[in-house]
């Protein structure tokens, strides 16, 4: 299960997984917004760039470590605290993805069976991809990724006839009162920086490079949705809760009447990924700042399963997901978390430097 | 050890080799001391034997004069016998090492060592071209049982000290010669982790390469990081490449590692060929691929439960198909997948012209047959024929084929694209945890590697290639990972 | 060993857990009509027969090879589940090609199409067609020729759209009219009729006939064939060749012309409080067959001919369509891109704005070749 990653692998895991946030929207998560969606966009991944500023210096200067770690190597008591603080939201971050997945899988072409096999063989696959360990699956991301650029061209050129440019208009801001409010939601989907903020230490030099990499290859593939959005479906883009799966549904490839059964194979894939890097991360949470050896390793088995398991709580109890999706969709847990723990590394790092 | 009693030795000898029918004793007197050759039955050039031991020995005469058994044995090591391989034996374990390696032994009455003699000359394959990787352009040799001959065959293509071999002898029982080969610019970390694996081999009996590669690599169910090839110039391609070889005496397949699984898509011809027509040809290997383990599995997945996923021409063909036969698709497609691989199977084994009949027998009378008597549905047998055609274009993973190609028929037609899905994602991930030495075996797809992509989902020419040396090491990641273990 | 003979077992077991239904028992729905009756929605289903089919390798395309089926339910979903019921097999909606609405049927468009769009199975591509009278009847007409009847309607559409004659409207962009401000799509309308038959089994056939105009996603008028040209002058089909063919006559003999690259530029404007269209649309010309001994010596008076016609087709299209303050053409985009201000101040009345509305349209057309290829 331990093992080191490129930097390549992890920011394509951790494209995926952003692009995976985008791609299957839960019920009241649609695209509600025109081409202000564009301005959003650009607008949350500079606020997402900033706040992984902090989070840079700090691994700089540790010289590649994790500021958790750094922490951990200086107080008990704060990486306790830090801990449990990481552990809290990357557990929210997992259960939403499973959530996701589970909404996904029942709402598209894979809703031929009950929940409970959903369950069971995702499950499997989760585990069996924490149990292979980072590597492996980091370099199974980028296989994956490279499907979804496949995917993305396919459905390009099978959309390239209905393209219909006139459906653009020059707006960067149709709604300002709500422009905030969409902002933040779209900076609160940026779980990766719990990722890689746990990770970071896992990276075989040059880990700093993961985060520009993977924000602008994101960034970049969330225009291109919104453009393929926009331009085939116009105004019925928000009336649909999944607008990249019904554009490889309106996708005909000659070879098959409709690709939405490639798109669903990809995002079951993504959604599986997604999780198994917050139990790598959540794995090296626990390593830094409560036990060592193989309780981890462990540890990071039970945190899969569990968020998996507990996406149907959500699904039961939907008010459950909408108090905690509240909290987190404005963004500021994430924000502080940017810097409050880089800030907290770099104080320990300095107070280090001056004892010794 | 031996002593100075040749009868004494001899008894030694014979205890050592069990009382062996095929110990061959040849009695003689030389310069009036008594002299022994032994030798094995079978392993031995009789003309060698005669030309090089018996008639220089004669020439000696029966007398003896002042002949001393300390002079007569130096005079044979020294002066008398001239061959390339000649060693002094100084115990029966020796001798018997010796004469099973097909040399002769000089035991001298009253002297304690012997002298062997190298006159191999057991019976050997000549070199022919390779059954399983034949090529279009190219050279037609293959490697044959004979280390030495398959040493001389690598040797041939790199005539530079740069090329080393390292003879070891492997197997407790089998005392197998393998040699290990290297050029200069590998790994040598690697070569010598390599060579301390071979040593402490646990095996006793080693009758073929395939024996040692499980020792050689990381434990996987179905794909191995150690490649096989019958063919000497792709041996020395690995080699130049920083691989590390290894021939096995008995085997005509050379081992070389790391292997990836990227290089089962890749052929000698690739390079003789333009570089846009060999593109074409690794493309379409990759879509072969593709295709042999998926699309039967696709096909039954799609049918059973998302048939709008089908073109709708196609979709009223395959129900109108389908609605003549009795079973289910997925019965059906089990039924194919099972009788193509008992056909193949059998036409392995079988001697060609029994083969022939069987091909005949399945391939035109039972695939017409069932098809006409609504047993199955002819687009399920297309579906099944492609697929198996298409495994045979990657042949070095042509069993892995099989395997997934059945599990993938499961979970697609228990399943369904999910069921699809979550196996493929799991081979993903298993294929993507193994390495071997260091070396990920999906590298250079992941992880990724720019440089690597111009010989490998591309094909650049010749000049373009020739610019930087080849190195196996030369992608992304790899060799801090190398470092580190 | 032992963990994978119990996963093996335990996947095999799961596997009782997925249903499905065997391809040669499913009803292969081609098309599907759409009626309202006395309170209740009777949906007819053209499905694929394998019975009826012929060869063993492939569809016997020389004989008819779909049943009809229809049920009667208070709601779409409730009459699909007793046609499907009726046919005695699953009916699989997905591959369903051509959905006809009867003109009963068109007072509540957007429901059952989002129904159909957001359903996992549903074919976003499906051409959606209203019928004069019952859909029933064009459902029950069944064409003798091709491998299925529904291949037949769908080329019925296409070629009444090479030809300039009508705008079919697939499910996702019908939808997306649906949901613009005014609600409105212009839906092609079908009959029956014996002017197509001869390829059926009782000799009817089946007729592209004008179009209908839906306002709020209800009916609100007809259109003629020429309206409907005007259509797909202005609001030409994705995809689509955009072409129209006309018969000019060019100094009293009949010219054919192929006028194609047909280019509509929609300029929106405010004047004196009211919106003001302006529709300049801009096409080449070829002839394709005329007995004036040489045409080209009147090039300009075929130009100008060509572009009355246009000019008159397309301001039928329009004009009827702001009259009824619906804007089935995506005007919207226009007057967004155009001049986001002017939308802003119109949007809170924009079918009301549209009522208003002065129209001008104005084309430019030049006659470069003979030839029929475009």
């Amino acid at each position: 299960m331990n093992g080191k990653t490129g930097y390549g692998g992890l920011a394509a895991a951790l494209a995926l997984s952003r692009i995976f946030t985008e791609a299957t929207a839960l019920p009241g998560e649609s695209v509600e917004y025109g081409m202000q969606r564009f301005t959003v966009t650009v607008m949350s991944f500079l606020i997402a760039g900033a706040a992984y500023i902090p989070l840079l210096i700090a691994v700089k200067r540790s010289g590649g470590s994790s500021p958790v770690s750094v922490i951990a190597g200086r107080s008990k008591l704060l990486s306790g605290f830090i801990g449990v603080l990481v552990s809290v939201m990357l557990l929210f971050c997992a259960m939403e993805t499973g959530l996701r997945s589970h909404y996904y899988a029942s709402s598209t072409v894979f809703d031929s069976a009950p929940s409970l096999y959903f369950y069971v063989f995702t499950g499997a696959a989760l585990l069996f991809a924490v149990h292979k360990g980072l590597e492996a699956s980091s370099r199974t991301a980028v296989i994956v990724s490279a499907g979804l650029v496949l995917l993305m061209l396919l459905i390009s050129a099978a959309l390239l006839p209905v393209i219909r440019l006139n459906r653009l208009y020059p707006s960067l801001t149709d709604d300002p009162g709500t422009l905030y409010a969409q902002t933040s939601r779209e900076f609160s989907l940026n779980c990766e920086l719990l990722i890689f903020m746990a990770l970071c230490g896992r990276v075989n030099g040059r880990s700093c490079r993961t985060v520009p990499l993977y924000l602008g290859v994101s960034c970049l593939a969330l225009m291109i949705m919104t453009f393929l959005y926009f331009t085939v479906f116009g105004r019925l883009t928000p009336l649909l809760s999944l607008p990249f799966y019904t554009l490889s549904s309106v996708s005909d490839i000659t070879l098959l009447h409709r690709i939405n059964g490639i798109d669903a194979m990809i995002w079951v894939m993504a959604g599986i990924l997604r999780l198994a890097f917050a139990a790598f991360a959540f794995r090296e949470i626990v390593r830094e700042c409560f036990t060592r050896g193989k309780a981890a390793d462990v540890a990071a088995l039970v945190f899969a399963a569990v968020s998996l398991g507990s996406a149907e709580l959500f699904t039961v109890y939907p008010e459950l997901y909408s108090i905690s999706s509240r909290m987190m969709s404005s963004g500021m847990p994430l924000l502080l978390t940017a810097v409050i723990i880089p800030s907290l590394a770099l104080a320990c790092g300095a107070g280090k430097e001056k004892g010794t | 050890m031996l002593v100075e009693d040749l009868t004494g030795n001899i008894v030694n000898i014979r205890a050592v080799m069990k009382n062996s029918s095929d110990l061959i004793l040849k009695y003689a007197k030389v310069c009036g001391i008594e002299v022994c050759v032994l030798s094995c039955d079978g392993q031995t050039d009789a003309n060698k034997l005669a030309n090089l031991v018996y008639r220089p020995l004669s020439e000696l005469g029966t007398d003896g004069g002042d002949m001393t058994p300390g002079r007569l044995a130096a005079m044979i090591s020294g002066e008398l016998l001239i061959a390339c391989d000649g060693k002094s034996v100084c115990s029966a374990e020796d001798v018997v090492n010796a004469i099973m390696n097909g040399f002769c032994v000089i035991l001298v009455n009253g002297f304690d060592a012997g002298y062997a003699v190298g006159v191999q000359g057991f019976q050997t394959r000549s070199v022919t071209q390779p059954e399983n990787h034949r090529n279009i352009r190219g050279a037609r040799e293959g490697f044959v049982e004979a280390l030495h001959t398959n040493m001389s065959l690598v040797r041939r293509r790199v005539r530079s000290p740069e090329l080393t071999f390292t003879a070891m002898t492997v197997g407790k029982t089998s005392k197998t010669e393998i040699c290990v080969c290297r050029m200069e610019s590998a790994d040598k970390a690697l070569t010598d982790k390599v060579i301390r694996q071979l040593e402490t081999l646990p095996l006793s009996l080693i009758l073929e390469s395939g024996y040692i590669q499980p020792f050689l690599e990381k434990k996987h169910p179905l794909f191995s990081a150690v490649g096989a090839t019958e063919r000497p110039d792709v041996f020395v391609s690995k080699l130049y490449e920083g691989r590390v070889g290894i021939l096995v005496d008995g085997s005509p397949f050379a081992l070389y590692l790391p292997k990836l699984f990227a290089e089962n898509f890749m052929m000698l011809d690739d390079y003789t060929e333009k570089p846009l027509l060999a593109l074409f040809v690794r493309l379409i290997r990759w879509a072969a691929f593709l295709i042999a383990i998926f699309l039967p599995g696709f096909y039954a997945a799609l049918a059973n439960f998302h048939p709008e996923l089908i073109p709708d021409a196609l979709l009223r063909n395959l129900a109108a198909a389908e609605s003549l036969t009795p079973y289910s698709i997925l019965t059906e497609c089990v039924i194919l997948d099972i009788f193509y691989e008992i056909m193949r199977e059998a036409g392995l084994r079988l001697p060609s012209n029994v083969g022939h009949a069987v091909s005949i027998v399945g391939g035109i009378v039972i695939g017409d047959i069932v098809v006409s008597a609504g047993l199955v549905g002819a687009p399920m047998l297309l579906a099944v024929a492609i697929a198996s055609i298409s495994g045979y274009i990657v042949s070095d993973i042509g069993e892995q084929v099989s395997f997934l190609r059945f599990g993938f028929i499961l979970a697609g037609g228990l399943f369904g694209l999910f069921g699809l899905t979550v196996a493929a994602f799991m081979l993903c991930v298993s294929v993507c945890s193994l390495d071997s030495y260091g070396v990920p075996f999906t590298s250079p797809l992941s992880p990724f590697s720019r440089k690597s992509m111009r010989d490998l989902l591309t094909r650049s020419g010749w000049i373009a290639l020739s610019r930087s040396e080849p190195d196996i090491y030369d992608m992304n990641g790899v060799d801090r990972q190398r470092d580190e273990r | 060993m032992k963990r994978t003979a119990a996963l093996v077992l335990a996947v095999l077991m799961l596997s009782g857990c997925v249903p499905h239904t065997e391809l040669d028992k499913l009803g292969i729905a081609e098309a599907v009509g759409v009626d309202f009756d006395g309170g209740e929605y009777t949906v007819t289903v053209q499905y694929f027969n394998t019975d009826s089919s012929g060869g063993v390798t492939a569809v016997d395309s020389s004989a008819p090879n779909v049943t009809t089926v229809s049920g009667t339910g208070e709601t779409i979903e409730s009459a699909l589940g007793a046609a499907s019921y009726a046919s005695g097999s699953g009916l699989m909606l997905g591959a369903a090609a051509v959905i006809v609405f009867g003109e009963d049927a068109l007072f509540s468009l957007r429901e059952p199409l989002k129904l159909a769009m957001s359903h996992y199975s549903g074919n976003p591509r499906a051409y959606i067609t209203a019928a004069k009278g019952k859909a029933a009847d064009i459902m029950n007409v069944r064409f003798s020729e091709g491998s299925a009847s529904v291949e037949k309607l769908e080329m019925l559409l296409k070629n009444a759209d090479d030809l300039g004659l009508t705008r079919p409207m697939r499910m996702c962009e019908a939808l997306e009219r649906l949901f613009e401000p005014t609600g409105s799509v212009i839906l092609p309308l079908l009959e029956v009729s014996e002017l197509n038959g001869g390829l059926t089994e009782d000799g009817s056939g089946v007729v592209v006939s004008g179009g209908v105009l839906c306002k709020n996603g209800a009916y609100a008028r007809e259109l003629s064939d020429m309206q409907m040209s005007g259509v797909h002058l202005l609001d030409p089909a994705a995809g689509s060749t955009c072409a129209c063919e006309l018969m000019l006559s060019l100094r009293g003999h009949d010219t054919r012309v192929m006028l194609y690259g047909i280019t509509p530029r929609i300029t929106p404007e405010a004047r004196d409080g009211r919106l003001s269209i302006d529709v300049r649309i801009y096409a080449e010309c070829k002839i394709v067959s005329t007995s004036l001994p040489d045409p080209y010596l009147s090039r300009d008076e075929l130009d100008r001919l060509a572009e009355e016609e246009l000019c008159r087709r397309v301001t039928a299209a329009l004009t009827t369509a702001t009259e009824h303050g619906a804007d089935p053409f995506g005007m919207e985009y226009a007057i967004r891109s155009h001049s986001p201000e002017l939308w802003r101040a119109i949007s809170a009345d924009y079918p009301g704005y549209l009522t208003s509305a002065s129209v001008a349209v104005s084309s430019t057309v030049s006659t470069d070749r003979y030839g029929i290829t475009r």
